[in-house]
């Protein structure tokens, strides 16, 4: 085989393998990451298995693992239909329903907000968005709930069991409340500044999360970020700054 | 950094390096599977030498077999035990020319044909026992 030959056919090697661990990687981010682990490395085994028993000529062997690979897809389909079934709807919906999902997102936090500021209840809320904030939260409680303006508002009454500390906003959805963030070591920050805004400095400071702070003196509306606060007048204008602030993609 | 989040991290790449592996051996599998050749050299051995005959010529030590198959089936090949079977059934005494045919090399897998047998003839004299 000629040199020029060869190179496309290491180029087509090169391209197939990059498309196949691109596929693997999309299809495994479908599930969640324990039930992945155990699926992926399952699929690994019957590959290596299938491998090995062809390289010894093992003929009842292979076709043991033949059959287990061949009906994995079936067994995988049945297991996984619901996800499979979500992830076809969140293929084929249109844009316009996603910016209508996202506005409600924003409508739901901007009405709790409200209503939050005028009770003069003090909130903490953090919306992620390129960076992952996990790393970042001290304790907190797994909620994984849609987000909507009741259960914002309960969570941050002051009998709630988990009042104090931030809820997180993910993908769109309310996965955590009661976290703890880390405190601003900035000198420069006011002293009149209590810990809700130091803890959402602190944390912007390290990432690119929206945080938005309802002081429970004043009834104050803040969003801060990069570690820098604006105070809001007016629901509306947070509505406006959050539909600035923060991509359809990272509420999805 | 907390423990949640650096076991949450820990688990992501787990997964990415697991995908990726499963991949390489998806394209593995494929590969392999792809029609190579090889040469090996096959010591021969007489079958079926009608009684009261016997070999008075020697068997040369070895011939070269060209396999063709899947590539993985080919890695092991020199490593196997293989024999080339010269048919003497029907041969009577004197030197004669006897043909070395495909079918004459047992392969280990199905998937594996001869292509060739060299040399395609073997020269051998052949003698009455008394």
């Amino acid at each position: 085989m000629n040199v020029p030959l060869q190179n496309i056919s290491v180029l087509r090697d090169l391209l197939d393998l990059s498309l196949v661990a691109v596929i693997v990687t999309r299809l495994s981010r479908l599930l969640k990451e324990g039930m992945a682990l155990r699926i992926l490395a399952a699929l690994c085994a019957l590959l290596a298995g299938h491998l090995l028993a062809r390289l010894l000529s093992l003929q009842a062997v292979r076709l043991l693992f033949d059959t287990f690979l061949a009906s994995s897809v079936v067994v995988l389909a049945v297991i996984f239909q619901t996800d499979i079934r979500r992830a076809f709807a969140a293929l084929t919906r249109t844009r316009a329903e996603k910016d209508v999902e996202m506005s409600d997102v924003i409508d739901e936090l901007v009405f709790a907000v409200a209503g939050l500021a005028q009770k003069r209840i003090g909130a903490l809320i953090v919306i992620e968005r390129g960076i992952p904030v996990d790393s970042y939260l001290a304790v907190g409680t797994d909620i994984d709930a849609k987000v909507t303006s009741e259960l914002i508002s309960s969570i941050f009454l002051p009998y709630s069991p988990i009042h104090d500390g931030a809820v997180i906003i993910q993908h769109g959805k309310l996965t955590k409340a009661g976290c703890f963030l880390p405190l601003t070591q900035n000198l420069e920050v006011s002293k009149s500044l209590g810990t809700r805004h130091r803890a959402a400095i602190g944390l912007t400071e390290l990432l690119d999360s929206v945080v938005i702070v309802v002081s429970e003196e004043t009834g104050a509306i803040s969003v801060v970020v990069g570690g820098k606060k604006t105070d809001v007048l007016e629901p509306p204008a947070l509505g406006k700054m959050l539909r600035r602030l923060v991509e359809p993609r990272w509420l999805k | 950094m907390s423990k949640e989040g650096s076991q949450e991290t820990a688990a992501a790449s787990m997964v990415r390096a697991l995908s990726l592996l499963l991949a390489m051996l998806l394209w593995a599998s494929v590969v392999v599977e792809r029609p190579g050749q090889a040469s090996v050299q096959v010591p021969v051995r007489a079958a079926h030498l009608p009684t009261g005959l016997k070999l008075a010529s020697p068997l040369p030590e070895k011939v070269t077999v060209t396999v063709r198959g899947p590539r993985i089936l080919l890695w092991l090949l020199p490593y196997r035990d293989l024999s080339c079977r010269l048919d003497l059934s029907g041969a009577s005494a004197g030197p004669a020319s006897y043909p070395l045919q495909e079918d004459a090399v047992l392969l280990p897998d199905r998937d594996l044909k001869v292509e060739r047998v060299v040399p395609g003839f073997l020269a051998l004299s052949l003698a009455e026992n008394r």
